[in-house]
């Protein structure tokens, strides 16, 4: 029997549970069953961290975007229809809506968008540089319109096919590829000689 | 199955779209361009060139992992936001059981249109098709005929010479 307050765990989960399935484990949320959610908790909660991060550009609102997402998918988990895609599609897109509900807030609110600050301490003068390119790439990132920066994210960081990254964005294929194209062409010019300099000195290294 | 032969043009835009490490490129192209890059030194330059840009998003890094404060924190979404699990009816529960237990998923009403649109097609298709072969007789004489053979399957050379 579950106890009715109290973080739950996956801990307090037997091992069968952990081995279930993404959709078996969604059936028994909807019934309400707390430790199949710490299960899909633990097992989810990274992957989709890192796309809130990479998305939103700050930690505090990746965490606050994955929260309300996993809130979202706690009160609707019926609502998954497993014939219609697999749960981490369909998790993608409650995530990835979250995220651009919190770039429209932050546009109303006029908060400055960062990427969360990199220790400037002195290092090694290696890892300095790789400090200044992702600073650089992530920069030119920043300046894509939000659907090519998108498209870039899903489909190089993330590894989701083009069909899956084409079904988030509710795009066909083709326009997922102009997306794709005009990302990478925007970056190219965004990063310039600076990006090729630092990518020679990283060569010499 | 046939291999799709690339042209130029084709793999420029899928180098530029997906860049140059083929793992990218999607599986259904893959060979094919791969064969082209082999065969192609202007291809194998560009998929070169595209590299720089793939080197570039792969300087930034990977977000760190969730902390253990943070995974509690969603932990406790369970226990203190309400689960609106739906009321079912028992003879939806039953269904639901049902097909779970044969690992099947409940059928939405909008995924059963085509099904009945097929089945109203081929009712009204039957129906026009048993009109026509089983036609009212054009004449009073025929009709007769045929109410006579019925009565009578013996006759039915009489009927034919009616026709």
């Amino acid at each position: 029997m579950q106890d009715k307050k109290g973080p739950y765990t996956s801990a307090h989960t037997d091992l069968g549970l952990n081995a279930e399935p993404d959709h078996k484990l969604v059936a028994r949320i909807a019934k309400g069953d707390r430790a199949a959610f710490a299960v899909m908790v633990d097992r989810h909660t990274n992957r989709y961290l890192a796309l809130a991060h990479r998305v939103l550009g700050r930690r505090d609102e990746a965490e606050d975007a994955v929260q309300e997402a996993f809130v979202k998918f706690w009160k609707n988990a019926h609502r998954y229809e497993r014939g219609k895609a697999r749960f981490t599609t369909w998790f993608y897109r409650i995530v990835v809506n979250q995220c651009l509900d919190k770039k429209r807030q932050r546009r109303l609110l006029t908060l400055p968008e960062y990427y969360d600050a990199v220790d400037e301490g002195p290092g090694p003068d290696e890892a300095y540089r790789e400090k200044q390119l992702a600073e650089y790439v992530n920069d030119a990132l920043k300046q894509l319109p939000e659907r090519q920066r998108l498209a870039i994210i899903l489909c190089y960081h993330e590894g989701l096919t083009n069909k899956e990254a084409a079904d988030l964005l509710e795009v066909n294929i083709k326009a997922l590829e102009s997306l794709l194209t005009r990302g990478r062409r925007g970056l190219e010019t965004s990063l310039g000689e600076m990006g090729k300099t630092l990518l020679d000195m990283m060569d010499q290294s | 199955m046939t291999q799709m032969k690339m042209t130029f043009k084709q793999f420029e835009s899928l180098v530029v779209s997906y860049g140059g490490q083929s793992e990218r490129w999607p599986v259904d192209l893959r060979k094919a361009a791969l064969q082209f890059m082999g065969e192609n030194a202007k291809a194998k330059e560009i998929a070169g060139q595209a590299l720089n840009i793939d080197r570039f998003l792969d300087a930034v890094p990977v977000p760190e992992a969730a902390s253990d404060a943070f995974l509690e924190r969603l932990h406790r979404i369970s226990s203190e936001q309400t689960n609106t699990v739906p009321s079912k009816s028992k003879r939806q529960n039953v269904i639901q059981t049902l097909l779970d237990l044969a690992g099947l998923s409940m059928p939405r009403p909008a995924t059963l249109i085509p099904q009945a649109a097929s089945l109203f097609v081929a009712g009204l298709v039957g129906i026009m098709l048993g009109l026509s072969t089983f036609g009212i007789p054009a004449s009073a004489e025929r009709a007769d005929a045929y109410a006579y053979m019925f009565g009578n399957p013996s006759l039915e050379t009489e009927l034919l010479e009616l026709d």
